[in-house]
C-alpha cells in the first residue's frame, strides 16, 4: 500500500488487441481476450469490491468480495477470476450482490482487531475501506475477541529490520504469499496449516532467518497493518509523496518517496516505474538510512596534510583553497598534472558538470568515471561491433525472450528486480544458460533450473564464447539472412572462429567444461526464437573483458538475435548511473556521446558554447593516474563520490599513488577510505537531496527529484561550478535543469531530453530526439549504429595471473544482495543484519586440506597482498576457487587483487587473482572481526 | 586507515606492462598490420605522456618486440610536444 493510490485494476493487463466488448453496469467496454471482468468493470471507471486481488498479482478469487451478476449465468461469480466474453452484461451493484459483501465482510472483521484508531495502517488500510464500500454496519458474530474463537493473541514477527508481521491482522487473503511467488519469486512465504488454523508463515521460521529476500513485496501487497514497515508503526503515516529514482544498482528503479515534513518515512515502488513496475529489493526499498546517519559530513574541510587533523571552514573558503592549490599544482608541474574522477553515483548534471570543469577550466582531458573499474570494456566492445557504447535492449525485452543467458552476472543479488523479471520469464518456461564458476543461484532456484550451467575456469570467458561459435559455424546455425544483410567481416571472423582449435573439445582442458554441455549450450541458443544474452562484470573485470564483450557481439550477430525484442546483448550495469556517466563525457578520450575528443567538429561545437580551446589528446585513465602519480606526472585529483581507495585493486599501489599526490579533493557523504588522503573534503547530497537525472542499464532516462533541501546547503554541481569560476573559469547554471537543456543542445542521443519532457512522459531511453521523442527502447532494429554490424576476431589470450604452488586458488570477487560496492551506505543501514562482514567462501574440499573449518577465521593472500577473513564453505564453489565480496574496508578484498587489467580499456581484473589460503595465525584469529584492519603486504 | 605495507614497483614499467597485453591481443595479425593498428589504438586512448614514455623506453632500447619498435616508430612521428 501506498499514500498516494495508484488506480488498481484488481488483475494483470492482458495483451492484444481490445477486441472484447461487454456492458458492465450499463458502461460499454472493450478490452482484450483473457482479460477478467474485473479489470474491464476497472477501466470502465467501475471498480468492483475486492481484498485479495490487486493487479500485480494473477486472480486468486479467495475473498469473494469481487462477486458479480453477469446475464445468463449461474450464480455470482467472482469477476477477478470470470475473463469477459463477447457481448457479456455484468452488474456489479445490486441488492443481493451488497448483501453478499457485507456477509463476507461480517466475517472478516469477526476475526480483526477493532483497533482502527490506533493501527498503523489507519487511513491506508483495503479492509477498513472495503468496510465503508460494503456499507458495513453491524457484525451479527460479534467482534474482536467477543467472536469467540479467534487470532487476536498470535505474537507479532519483529524479526525483520524493516517491518513487522502482525497475524493478529491477517486475513489470509494471500496477497503475500503470491507477490512473493509471482513478482519477486523467491516463494518464502506459504499459508501454513488447514482450515481455522491457516496461517502465513515464513517457512516456519521467523523473517530474518527464513529465505525471505526482504524485497518489500509483501509489505506492498498487503491490505491490512499485517505487513507494516516499521518506520510507519513508530512514526506515523506519511503526508507527501515525491517521484524520485533509486540511487543502488543500474536497474534504477523509480520510487515514492513518503515523508512527513522532510523525515523520510518510507521508499514505496512506483507502479509507473518503467525500469522496476512496482517492485523493489532490500536496498532500494528500505536501506536509506545512511541519508540522515550521523556520520555525514556538513561542513568542507581542509587540511595542509594528510597527518593533520581536520579543520572545519566556510563554502567561501574551502572552494578558494581548492582552487587556489589545483592553479598552484598546475603552474608548477603543468597544466596535465590535475585530474578528477566522475561518479557513477552522481547525477548526469553533477557528472557532466565535473567533466565540464576538467576540460574547459583544468584545462585538459584527465577526466575518468568510475565505469573504468566495471564497465569501460563494454563501451569498448559494443561501439567496435555495433557502433554504440550501451546495450540494446529494455529490460521489459526480457518477456520475449525464449533462451536466457546469463555470463558473468549474477542478477538476484546484483541487480535484484530485474532478477525477479528474469524469473517470472523463467518460470514460465523460457530456458536458460549460466555460464558462471560459481553455481549462482539462478543455476537452481524454485522452480527454476538452467538447462545448462557453464561452470568454466575463471579467466576463460573468450575461449566459451568463441567455443560456442564454433559450434554455431560448423553446425550451420549461422542466421546467413541476417548476417548477409545487416553484417560485415563475416568472412575473416568466420575462417578464425572454424578452426578446429576453437572447438569445445579443444578447449575443454582450459575451460573446464565438458565439450558436450558447450555444444548442446550452443544449440539451445541458436536455434531459439528469441535468444537475449545477460552480463555483468564477469565480463567485463578480466585481462580480456573487451574480447569478451565483443565475443557476445559476434554470437548475438552470428544467429540474428539483435534488432527486436527478446533477444540482444545486455550489460547489467554496477551503480545507478554507470550508463550516464558514461553518456556524459566522463572518459577521457571521449566529450559527451561518446565522440573523440580528436573530432575537430565535435570540440568546435564545445568550444563555442564554452568560450574556451579544448585539448584534442586523450587523458589519463584511472589506472594511469595512479601510475603517473607515482611517477611525478600528475599531483592532484579531485574525486567525486567514489572511494577508490577501497574499490580499486592492489590496494597498496592505490594508497602509495594517493599518498604522493600534493592535494585530493573528495566530494562525499562520508569520511570514505580515500578521505583518509584528502586535503580538502567538500560534503555531497544524498540522491534525496539531488535535484537531476540518472541513467540506468536500459539507457533509460529517469528523474531524480529532491525530495528534501540539500543539508549541506549546496547541491554537488554548485560546488563544481564556484570550484571552476574560482579557478577562473565562467561556469554558472540557475538550477539543474538548464545544465540538462545544455546536455540536450549538444549531444544529439539527448536533443529531445529535458525536465519538462520527462516530468511529461515519466522517463525516455536514449536515444531521444525529434524524430524519437519517446525514446528508443530496443537498438539497431532496421541497422545498426555504425551501419553494418562488425564482426571482430577475438583471439583467446589467457590472463597473466596464473595460479602456481604459492598460490594454487583463484580467488573471484563479487557482490551480494544487501551490501552495495564499498558498503559506505549499505553499511550504515540495519542490512548489516544480513551481512556484517565481509566472508570467503569456498569448496568443501579446498578447506579440508588446508585445515579450515566453517566460521574459521583465515589468511588471505596474493602476490600483491594478505588480508584476513572468516571462511564459508560453500558447495556453491567449484574446488581451486575461492570468493570474497568487498563491502567492508576492514577485510579490504582489494588488497590482494593486482595491477592486472583489460588490454583495450584497463579494466581491473578482479575476477581472476591467484591466492592462497590458511588459517589465521592465533594472533589473528584472536582479534574481533570489528577491530580487525587489513595487513597488506607487497610481495611485487 | 586498513594498515598496508608500503609499495614498491616491480616488474616492468606501467606503459610497458600496458602494450605488451595488447600487442599479445593482436599478434593473429600480421605485424606491419598489427604495429598500424596498436599506434592507431594509443592514439586514440593513451595520454601523450604514455606514449612518450613508451617511446624513450624502446629509443633507449630497454624493450626489443619487434612490433612494439614499429609502434614506437610510428608514434614518434606523431606525439605532440611536450
Amino acid at each position: 500500500m501506498s499514500l498516494l493510490k495508484e488506480p488498481d485494476f484488481g488483475t494483470p493487463a492482458r495483451t492484444g488487441e481490445a477486441t472484447v466488448e461487454l456492458t458492465v453496469d450499463g458502461v460499454a467496454v472493450a478490452v482484450p481476450p483473457g482479460t477478467s471482468v474485473m479489470r474491464a468493470a476497472a477501466q470502465a471507471g467501475l471498480e468492483v469490491p475486492k481484498l485479495c486481488a490487486t493487479d500485480s498479482l494473477e486472480a486468486f478469487g479467495s475473498c469473494r468480495l469481487c462477486v458479480v451478476e453477469i446475464d445468463g449465468a449461474r450464480g455470482t461469480p467472482a469477476s477477478c477470476t470470470t475473463p469477459v466474453a463477447p457481448g457479456m452484461v455484468v452488474r456489479t451493484q445490486t441488492e443481493k450482490l451488497g448483501k453478499l459483501r457485507r456477509g463476507v465482510m461480517e466475517l472478516y472483521i469477526s476475526d480483526h482487531p477493532l483497533d482502527c484508531l490506533t493501527c498503523s495502517a489507519n487511513g491506508d488500510c483495503e479492509l477498513q475501506d472495503m468496510a465503508g464500500v460494503t456499507g458495513l454496519r453491524e457484525v451479527r458474530y460479534g467482534s474482536g475477541v467477543d467472536a469467540g474463537a479467534n487470532h487476536m493473541d498470535l505474537l507479532k514477527d519483529t524479526s525483520n529490520p524493516y517491518f513487522e508481521f502482525d497475524p493478529a491482522k491477517c486475513i489470509l487473503c494471500s496477497r503475500c504469499v503470491r507477490a512473493c511467488d509471482e513478482v519477486q519469486g523467491t516463494l518464502a512465504l506459504t499459508i501454513e496449516g488447514r482450515g481455522f488454523g491457516s496461517k502465513v508463515s515464513p517457512g516456519g521460521t521467523d523473517f530474518l532467518s527464513s529465505d525471505c529476500v526482504s524485497c518489500g513485496a509483501c509489505v506492498q501487497a498487503c491490505p491490512t497493518a499485517t505487513l507494516q514497515e516499521k518506520s510507519v508503526v513508530e512514526l506515523g503515516m506519511p503526508t507527501r509523496s515525491v517521484v524520485t529514482t533509486c540511487a543502488y544498482c543500474g536497474v534504477g528503479c523509480s520510487f515514492k518517496a513518503e515523508l512527513r515534513g522532510d523525515e523520510l518515512v518510507r521508499m514505496v515502488p512506483h507502479k509507473d516505474g518503467g525500469a522496476n513496475e512496482g517492485h523493489s529489493c532490500v536496498k532500494g526499498r528500505f536501506a536509506f538510512g545512511y541519508a540522515s546517519h550521523p556520520d555525514r559530513v556538513m561542513l568542507p574541510r581542509v587540511r595542509d596534510s594528510i597527518a593533520d587533523d581536520w579543520r572545519e571552514v566556510s563554502w567561501e573558503e574551502a572552494i578558494t583553497h581548492t582552487a587556489q592549490r589545483l592553479r598552484a599544482i598546475q603552474a608548477e608541474h603543468g597544466v596535465g598534472s590535475i585530474g578528477a574522477i566522475t561518479s557513477s553515483r552522481c547525477t548526469n548534471e553533477e557528472v557532466y558538470v565535473v567533466q565540464k570543469m576538467v576540460r574547459a577550466a583544468f584545462g585538459n582531458n584527465n577526466v575518468d568515471t568510475c565505469a573504468r573499474v566495471c564497465h569501460s570494456p563494454t563501451g569498448y566492445g559494443l561501439n567496435q561491433t555495433f557502433g554504440t557504447s550501451a546495450g540494446t535492449q529494455d529490460f521489459a525485452s526480457v518477456d520475449d525472450a525464449d533462451v536466457i543467458m546469463v555470463i558473468g552476472a549474477n542478477p538476484t543479488d546484483a541487480h535484484p528486480v530485474f532478477g525477479s523479471r528474469m524469473k517470472k520469464r523463467l518460470r514460465q518456461g523460457a530456458r536458460l544458460i549460466v555460464a558462471d564458476p560459481r553455481s549462482i543461484d539462478l543455476v537452481r532456484s524454485p522452480h527454476i533450473e538452467a538447462a545448462h550451467h557453464l561452470a568454466l575456469n575463471p579467466g576463460t570467458n573468450v575461449a566459451i564464447v568463441n567455443a560456442m561459435a564454433h559450434v554455431v559455424v560448423t553446425e550451420g546455425l549461422v542466421d546467413r539472412e541476417f548476417v548477409d544483410a545487416r553484417c560485415e567481416n563475416i568472412g575473416e571472423w568466420e575462417e578464425f572462429i572454424a578452426d578446429p582449435a576453437h572447438a569445445p573439445e579443444a578447449v575443454e582442458e582450459i575451460t573446464g567444461v565438458p565439450a558436450a554441455e558447450v555444444r548442446a549450450a550452443a544449440r539451445l541458443y541458436a536455434t531459439a526464437r528469441n535468444a537475449a544474452i545477460y552480463y555483468g562484470l564477469g565480463v567485463t573485470e578480466h585481462s580480456q573483458g573487451s574480447t569478451m564483450v565483443m565475443g557476445m557481439a559476434n554470437l548475438a550477430m552470428a544467429t540474428g538475435n539483435i534488432g527486436r525484442s527478446g533477444v540482444g546483448v545486455n550489460p547489467l550495469r554496477g551503480q545507478n548511473n554507470v550508463q550516464g556517466s558514461c553518456d556524459m563525457g566522463s572518459f577521457p578520450h571521449e566529450l559527451p556521446g561518446y565522440r573523440h575528443v580528436a573530432d575537430g567538429a565535435v570540440r568546435e561545437v564545445y568550444e563555442q558554447l564554452w568560450g574556451t580551446p579544448l585539448l584534442d589528446e586523450p587523458g589519463l585513465r584511472i589506472p594511469n593516474m595512479f601510475d603517473s602519480a607515482l611517477d611525478g606526472s600528475f599531483r592532484a585529483l579531485f574525486v567525486q563520490g567514489e572511494d577508490i581507495a577501497q574499490s580499486d585493486p592492489n590496494t597498496g599501489h592505490v594508497h602509495a599513488a594517493l599518498a604522493a599526490l600534493d592535494l585530493v579533493v573528495v566530494q562525499d557523504l562520508f569520511v570514505n577510505e580515500t578521505a583518509k588522503f584528502a586535503h580538502v573534503l567538500l560534503p555531497g547530497t544524498s540522491f534525496l537531496e539531488k535535484d537531476g537525472t540518472f541513467t540506468n542499464a536500459e539507457r533509460r532516462i529517469n528523474r531524480v527529484r529532491p525530495v528534501m533541501p540539500a543539508r549541506t546547503g549546496k547541491q554537488e554541481w554548485q560546488i563544481v561550478c564556484e570550484v571552476a569560476q574560482a579557478m577562473g573559469y565562467p561556469m554558472h547554471y540557475d538550477d539543474a535543469s538548464q545544465i540538462m537543456d545544455e546536455i540536450a543542445l549538444t549531444t544529439p542521443t539527448f536533443a529531445g531530453v529535458s525536465f519538462a519532457h520527462l516530468d511529461a512522459v515519466g522517463s525516455v531511453q536514449w536515444p531521444c530526439t525529434a524524430e524519437r521523442p519517446e525514446g528508443t527502447p530496443i537498438m539497431h532494429v532496421d541497422g545498426f549504429v555504425r551501419g553494418k554490424g562488425r564482426f571482430m576476431v577475438t583471439p583467446y589470450v589467457p590472463t597473466r595471473e596464473r595460479s602456481n604452488r604459492r598460490f594454487p586458488l583463484i580467488l573471484t570477487t563479487g557482490r551480494i544482495l544487501s551490501q552495495y560496492n564499498v558498503g559506505a551506505q549499505t553499511r550504515r543501514t540495519a542490512n548489516v543484519a544480513w551481512h556484517p562482514e565481509d566472508v570467503l567462501e569456498l569448496h568443501p574440499h579446498d578447506a579440508e586440506v588446508r585445515g579450515v573449518a566453517d566460521g574459521d577465521r583465515v589468511e588471505l593472500a596474493s602476490r600483491v597482498g594478505t588480508t584476513s577473513l572468516r571462511a564459508k564453505i560453500s558447495d556453491r564453489m567449484p574446488v581451486g576457487v575461492c570468493y570474497t565480496t568487498f563491502h567492508h574496508p576492514v577485510s579490504g578484498a582489494n588488497v590482494v587483487t593486482t595491477d592486472n587489467s583489460d588490454w583495450a580499456t584497463n579494466c581491473p581484473e578482479y575476477k581472476v587473482t591467484a591466492v592462497q589460503v590458511t588459517p589465521a595465525t592465533a594472533l589473528t584469529a584472536a582479534v574481533p572481526a570489528h577491530e580487525e584492519t587489513t595487513v597488506g603486504a607487497a610481495r611485487g | 586507515m586498513p594498515r598496508v605495507a608500503d609499495y614498491v614497483h616491480t616488474g616492468p614499467d606501467p606503459v610497458v606492462r600496458m602494450v605488451s597485453d595488447i600487442v599479445i591481443h593482436f599478434a593473429h595479425r600480421p605485424a606491419d598490420d598489427a604495429a598500424a593498428a596498436i599506434a592507431a589504438h594509443l592514439t586514440k586512448f593513451w595520454d601523450p605522456r604514455m606514449r612518450r614514455r613508451l617511446v624513450e623506453i624502446v629509443d633507449g632500447g630497454e624493450h626489443v618486440d619487434p612490433v612494439v619498435l614499429q609502434v614506437a616508430q610510428m608514434l614518434s612521428l606523431g606525439v605532440p610536444a611536450p
